[in-house]
Parts: structure tokens; sequence; C-alpha cells
């Protein structure tokens, strides 16, 4: 292999000698072998998902390895230094050398999540959720069938007491909580405790969030058996046949007993389509009236290899069962079931598979490209600038870079003032832009307006968003005055004012990468070129 | 008969096989046929190869450039007939430069290069050679006049740069192996795949660099690292080639070796280029360059003129000796002529009007006066020194 990436390279550096100077051959060809080796590696020592996976270990160290690799790399293009030579430029040389440098600096980052997609995909070829969430209830269903006469078949209860209200203050209206009829509540609430405490309720909106994100209080304290009756929660409550009323004050809320026994398994059934039985449809299912078993033995041998499947088998998990009685206290069949069935090393199991399946998810694709992208960005860009430009602009920029940040942070603090560093932002980028364009008209070397060009391609990719997110700052600060404190239908008007936002900061990331490789191509290329062989003074 | 293959003949002839063989190299290029280059440079590796290990006899040499004749047969019929071009590469009108630190100042003066001609420039230390170099080439912004590039009127500022080569005195250091440093060169000059590797299999041979390919910076003497960057920039194909004191790392042989190869492939049939040069060496970049241009202290004070008609317009003529007899015994030996004596703290200069340089030569021998060094500096820009 070592052979034909250097014959390729031999053929590159006399065909297609700016590709060659960025290394990228040498770079595919490593990069896809640490993957490789990689991946075996982490395949084969994290291959029984069900038990504990090492990936954040593996993350952790790949992540030195690919600072150690980028170090080592960037030392050696730096060293190509001599490279920089007046010479025939292609069309195509200045997007190309950047998205060469780009694809090294992804596929270098790329080795951190190798374990981490290497561990899902493992899981994933082992496992299937459906599979899995229809396991999880028949598991539940088998329990309660077999162990019918040792577990309790009778529904607790509680005595819910309703507070008396005594007062009223302002609440604003929220998806969650409203009045049960009439108009809105104005005032504070107070409701007196039987036992003569005085429970204070908080508005169930603060004000200041303009947000749109209301934070609601607790209102059914069904531990201290005491409920609002306006609250919608309790009023579903008293649909249901788990709420008898006692009179105008008092009702009993009945419980029915735990008959899930698994309790780490509901990513699972958030992701597929397969409903969970819950304690109230197990206990009609296999509780209310008694299950007939016609063959134990079979129920037994399935129940057996459905907990093998999934178990992270821990002798340690339990204490000597010798020692173990079972107990006649109302509660303590769960830890006959616990203990006969390995529950807790099913549930081991299940989290475990559940953390490693579930690592690689459509949903988490914005956790795994942000990083990657805008770390590779950065990187490739600085690259791509270190090639076109002399040493000394390069290291004045990074300079001009760090002591501009520092000076802006100083100033920020000083004027106490975080909702400036957009719009500072933006007066930095037409700065740079100004000093950029002057390199159209300029006749020798300007170290300062080579440090704008450098900092202006560098931020370009960025404008977009830059904008777009200046763009809803101000949207925020209109609507917030327009309407905060005057529409009770601030949240609904809000999530409708500002439903593409995410969309549209999506949409300028992407537009400001096109962006650039058009500005880089009909723009950058020229100023670039120009600003490279301008005289010195 | 091609001029450049009597010329290789005639070399032959008198067993300067080394030199025939770098001329062999330069006329295959005429041809612009791969086959002949590839079998001059054959030739030219096999007797390299030979030669490195023993001294060859003559016999030894003649067997083993047996094929030479045929090749050159061969090369004379390839050849075409081609005009040489000699257009104006570079006119540059009234350039000066003032630094804004040091107070160093390079007053304004014209020149032009055209192709195939060589300008040297020379002067002491610190008088501008670098300054107006550096001007030539694009690199340093003037602070008056204006360079034209009658060669490449459309040509943006970088792609003036690219066709003008600039040898600066500290070469900057190269990273990795000499051999692909050389196949970058020749590829971003559009030289590409074959021609790529046939081209700088030609240029390591016709600069003796074959046994070197292989080694790094590190690993070559500073002599070598000199050719080598000449190597790379001949591969670039420059219109205009610029070399500030290329000879100062090479040994006396190297350099007339190397000033001797540079006029030849400036002044190819096939794509002549120009070159300016500076050096401390007077005359060495006298005996190759077709100007020679004297500064001092940022000032223009002579351009010498090697050619025919410039030596017919001389008014004077200057010879310089070293001698272990007095200033009073030398002006004895001229008692009757106008002569003028100098003395620089190391050799006379005799300035005369009327006697030329033999002449004056001839009265100081028969005047029995010992001497142990003499140049005739009529011609060279060594006078104004």
């Amino acid at each position: 292999m070592l052979n034909t990436i250097k014959n390729y390279i031999n053929k590159t550096l006399k065909q297609h000698p700016d590709f060659w100077t960025t290394r990228l051959p040498w770079v595919l060809g490593i990069g896809v072998l640490v993957h490789l080796i990689l991946g075996l590696i982490v395949f084969a020592t994290e291959c029984d998902v069900r038990y504990r996976t090492a990936y954040e270990t593996w993350v952790g160290f790949l992540i030195i390895i690919m600072l150690l690799a980028l170090v080592f790399y960037i030392i050696y293009l730096l060293r190509f230094n001599v490279f920089k030579r007046f010479g025939k430029l292609s069309s195509w040389h200045y997007v190309g050398t950047f998205l060469a440098f780009f694809i090294t600096m992804v596929l270098c980052i790329s080795w951190v999540y190798n374990p981490w997609l290497v561990t899902s995909f493992s899981a994933r070829a082992q496992y299937n959720d459906t599979q899995i969430a229809h396991d999880i209830n028949r598991i539940n269903v088998l329990i309660n069938t077999l162990e019918y006469d040792s577990i309790p078949h009778l529904w607790t209860r509680q005595k819910v007491t309703l507070a008396k209200k005594t007062s009223t203050t302002t609440y604003y209206e929220d998806y969650n909580y409203g009045p049960l009829n009439g108009e809105m509540q104005q005032e504070e609430e107070h409701y007196d405790n039987p036992d003569g405490t005085v429970y204070k309720t908080s508005p169930v909106a603060q004000s200041g969030n303009y947000e749109g994100m209301i934070t609601q209080n607790d209102t059914l304290l069904i531990d201290n058996r005491i409920a609002r009756l306006d609250t919608m929660q309790f009023n579903a409550y008293l649909k249901t046949d788990s709420i008898q009323r006692i009179d105008d004050s008092s009702y009993y809320r009945f419980y029915v007993a735990d008959y899930t026994y698994l309790n780490s398994y509901h990513s699972f059934f958030t992701n597929t389509n397969v409903d969970e039985i819950e304690d109230k449809e197990l206990f009609y299912k296999t509780i209310a009236a008694k299950p007939i078993i016609e063959n134990r033995t079979d129920m037994t041998t399935e129940l057996r290899q459905l907990i093998e499947k999934y178990w992270a088998e821990n002798y340690q998990r339990y204490p000597p069962y010798s020692n173990y009685e079972v107990s006649t206290m109302p509660y303590d069949y769960k830890n006959y079931i616990n203990r006969k069935y390995k529950i807790y090393d099913l549930d081991e199991g299940l989290k475990n598979i559940s953390s490693s399946y579930y690592l690689w998810r459509w949903s988490n694709l914005d956790f795994l490209i942000y990083p990657l992208y805008y770390f590779a960005l950065a990187m490739a860009l600085m690259l791509f600038l270190f090639r076109h430009n002399r040493k000394k602009t390069f290291f004045y920029t990074l300079l001009a870079g760090v002591v501009l940040f520092i000076l802006s942070v100083t100033v920020m603090a000083f004027i106490k003032a975080v909702d400036v560093v957009l719009p500072m932002l933006i007066f930095y980028m037409v700065v740079f832009g100004v000093g950029t364009a002057r390199i159209f008209i300029a006749n020798r070397k300007n170290i300062l307006q080579d440090i704008s060009m450098n900092l202006f391609i560098f931020f370009s990719p960025l404008l977009p968003l830059l904008l777009t997110a200046q763009y809803y700052e101000v949207k925020k600060k209109t609507f917030a005055a327009n309407n905060f404190n005057t529409d009770f239908n601030y949240s609904r008007l809000y999530a409708e004012a500002f439903q593409y936002q995410d969309t549209a900061m999506v949409a300028s990331q992407i537009l400001g990468f096109i962006l650039f490789i058009i500005l880089l191509h009909f723009v950058f290329s020229k100023i670039l070129r120009k600003s490279y062989s301008l005289p010195e003074n | 008969m091609n001029s450049g293959i009597s010329e290789i003949q005639q070399h032959i002839l008198h067993q300067d096989y080394s030199l025939a063989l770098r001329r062999l190299l330069d006329v295959s290029l005429y041809t612009n046929n791969d086959t002949l280059i590839k079998e001059s440079i054959a030739i030219s590796k096999q007797y390299s190869e030979k030669c490195k290990h023993k001294t060859l006899t003559a016999a030894e040499e003649q067997n083993m450039l047996v094929e030479l004749p045929t090749l050159l047969a061969k090369l004379d019929a390839a050849i075409p007939e081609v005009n040489f071009t000699n257009e104006e590469i570079l006119n540059a009108k009234q350039v000066s430069k003032v630094y804004s630190k040091g107070g160093f100042r390079l007053e304004p003066l014209d020149i032009n290069v055209k192709q195939g001609e060589i300008i040297g420039v020379v002067g002491e230390n610190g008088n501008g050679k670098t300054t107006l170099l550096s001007a030539l080439g694009g690199q340093l912004n003037l602070s008056g006049g204006a360079i034209d590039y009658p060669l490449f009127p459309q040509a943006d500022l970088y792609e003036v740069r690219s066709r003008i080569a600039f040898i600066p005195q500290r070469i900057a250091r190269w990273h990795g192996y000499l051999k692909d440093n050389l196949h970058f060169s020749a590829a971003i000059s559009e030289t590409y795949g074959r021609d790529n590797e046939l081209m700088v299999e030609y240029i390591l041979e016709r600069l003796g660099l074959n046994n070197y390919r292989h080694l790094t910076w590190d690993q070559i003497s500073s002599g070598y690292r000199t050719r080598f960057e000449i190597a790379r920039i001949l591969l670039q194909k420059p219109s205009l080639l610029i070399l500030d004191e290329p000879l100062a790392n090479l040994d006396i042989n190297t350099q007339e070796i190397i000033l001797n190869d540079l006029r030849f492939m400036a002044k190819s049939a096939v794509r002549p280029f120009g070159i300016i040069l500076s050096s401390q060496q007077l005359h060495e970049v006298e005996k190759v360059a077709d100007k020679v241009i004297v500064l001092r202290q940022g000032k223009y004070i002579h351009s010498q003129d090697t050619s025919e008609a410039g030596r017919q317009a001389t008014t004077e003529f200057v010879i310089e000796i070293e001698t272990k007899n007095t200033r009073e015994e030398l002006m004895n030996v001229f008692e009757k002529d106008q002569i003028k004596v100098a003395y620089n703290g190391g050799f006379f200069q005799l300035t005369s009007e009327q006697l030329t340089a033999d002449t004056m030569l001839q009265f100081i021998l028969q005047a029995g006066t010992k001497i142990t060094y003499f140049r005739d500096i009529t011609f060279s820009t060594k006078r104004f020194f």
C-alpha cells in the first residue's frame, strides 16, 4: 500500500504540483489506514456492547493523537514553505488547495469520531431497537405471568386533599397550565394546608424571559397530598379511574403496583414505533385475571433466553443469595424479582446497549458535524493562508488576531455589554473588507492590508451567519418591545415569529461555506495573487 | 553543419570530452526530440559514471564515446533552422530607490536587457547592487522611474515575477529530496509527466548534479546548493534570470564552468533568456557579460561595453601589475611618455593615452622589471576600483 501511495505521489508531483504540496495523498492514505486499524481495534475490544464500553477513553486518547498528528502535519507543511514559488497556477488552484487542506483536516479530526461510530455500528449490527422494545415488553409480561403468585395484585391508594384558595395573583398562560373555567387568574394564589401551613405558589411565568420558555412551578404536590383542583394535570387525573372522590376537598388516588421491572430502556421506545406496556396495562393483561400457563417450561426458557440476550452479568452486583429471604413486606416482591431474574444485570446490559446503540443517530448529527466542521474549517483556512502568504505576514496576522481578540474582550468587559459581540464582529469585517479592497489599487506591500486580507478571508465563511444572527437579535429586541407584558399569547406569537430561525442559522452556515468557495475562486484568488507578488518597500 | 555540432567536434578533436558532452546536451535540446535528448543524456551519464571512479586514458575515453559521431550526425539532421531572436525583455527607465531608514539611495539609472544578453553589475559591497537587482526583479518597490516588460506586456505582477527568476545571495533552504524539488519546479512551469522526468534528468546531467539527486539540503555543500538553485530556476524556463552574487560560494573552476554554461544556455537558439548578475569577481563576470555596469554609492558610474564596437571606442589604455619595484623605478621606465601610475596598496595601475597595453608591457620587460602579475584592464571595470 505504501508503495502504491508513493508511486501515486510521485505521479502527482510531476502532474499536479499544487495538489502534491498539500500532501493530501499521504494524509488520505494514512488517514484511512488509521481509521481501518482503529476501527478494527475498537470493534474487537468493544464488541460486547452489553457491557460498558470505553469509547470515551478512546475518544480522549484520540484527541491527543489527532492533535499530535495535526501538529506534525502542519510542521511538515511549514517546512515545505519553500514551495511557495511563483509559477503557473491553474484556475482551480486556490479552491483546490483549500479543499485539499479541508479534506485532510476533516480526515484527521474524524479519527476522534471513529470509536464513537464503530461502537454504535457494532451495537446496531448485533441488536435492533424495535426488537429490543418488543423483548422488554415480553420480559415484563413473562415475569408477571410466571410470578403471578409472588407479586401484589391490589392497588394502593393515597388520600389527596385539595388546597383552599385564599387569594389570587398574576400568572400567565402557558401550554401546560391554565384555569379550568372563565378568565385568566390575575392575582397570586395562596393555599392553606389542612395543618394550617400556608403554601404560596410563585407566578407560573417569569418576567424578563423573552425567549418564550416559561418556568412552571410544581402545582400538584402529591407527596404532601395537596393538590390544586384548577390544575389541568389534576383535572386529567379526575377523568381516570385512578381517582375516587371522597368529598369536595378530598380524593383518593389509586396506584397500581410496579409491574415493569426494567427501568433503563426508555430510549428504545422513544426511537421506535413500539409502545411501552405500562404498569396499568400489565395489570389488566397479566394480573386482573389470573393468566393461564399452558407450558411453564417453554415460557421459562423463553424468558431465560431473553434475559441472557441482554444481561451484563456481574455477580458482584447482588449480595449472596444465602442471606436472602423472601420478604412479606408489600413492596419487597421487587427485590425477589430483581434477584431471581437478575434484573439489575439486565437493566445494566440494556442501558449499555442503549448508550452504544444511540451514539450515532440523525438527531445527534449537529453535535457531530459542528465541532468537526468548524475545527477543520479553521485549521484548513490557516494552512491555506499560510500557503499563500509570506511567513512574516502570516505570523503577524496570527498575532493581530490574538491582540484584537484580547482588546475586544477587554472593551466588552469594560463597558459590560455582551450584546455588542455581533455588531463588533460585523464592524471588524467591514474594516477588514476595506483593507482587503485596498490591495486592488496597491502598488506595494503593506502589512496592515495583508493582515486585513487574511482576517477577512478567515472569517468570510461566517459572514452570512453573523448577519443572520444579528438580524434575529434585532428582531428579538423589537418583538420583545412590542409584545412582552401586553399579550398573553406571547409564547405562541414568539414561536410563530421565530419559526424559521433554526433553519436560517443552519442555512446561513451552509451558505457561508458556498459563498466562501465562490469568493475564493472569483475574488480572493485575485487578491491573494496580487498581494503575494506586490513588491516590498 | 550546425555551428553547435562543429564546436562539439572541435572539442572532441582536442579531447575536451567533458566540454564536448556539455555542449552535446545543449545542442540536443535544440532538436526538441525526446529520443535524441535521452541518448545524449545516456552518453553523458555513461562518461560521468566512468570518470567518477578513475581517470580515463585517451583510448578509454575514445572507446566510450564511440557512439558519439553517430549521435552528432543524427542531431545535425534533426536541428531545425532557428533564427536567433533577441527581443527586449526588460526596459527600466530612471529607476531609483530611496530607503526610509539607513539613508541609502540608488540614483536613477536606465537599463535594458534583451534575450540572450548578459548584464553584469559590479561594485563594492553596500553600493546598491542587490537593491538594483531586487528592483529589476519586481521584488522592491521603486521610488522613481518605471520598468516595462515588452516581452510580456499583458502579464500581471504575479506572471511577471513568475517569468523573472531571482536567485538571491542567500539561497532559501530547501526541504525534502533535491530531485523532488526539481520535479516540482518543472511542474509549476507546466512541464508535466514524462516531459518533467526528461527535463529533470537533463538538467541534473547538464549541471553535473546526478550524484546528488537523492540527497537533501543538509547533505550538500554550499557550492552545490547554488548549482541546484540554478538548476531549479532553469527548469522554470525564465525569460530573465537575475543572480545576486551567484559566484560567492563557488570555487574558481566551478565559477568559470557555471558562467560559461549560463552564457551558452542564455544564448540558446531555442529558448534564449536574459541574465543580470552581480558579482565581486570582476574578471569572471567580464568574461561572459555583454555589458557591465559599475555602481558606486548607489550611483551608476560606468557602463562597459565589451563588444568589438565598444573596444574600438576606447581612448585610453590601462594595465595592472604587481612588482617589487618602487613607483619611481616604474616611472623611470616610461620617463618620455605620458603615463599615470597609481598604486592601490597591492597593484600598480598604469594608464596611458598613447601606449597600448602590449607596448606598456614590452617597456616594462625591456627595462628588466620583474613582475609577478600583469593584467590588461583597459576594457575592464577594474579600472574603477
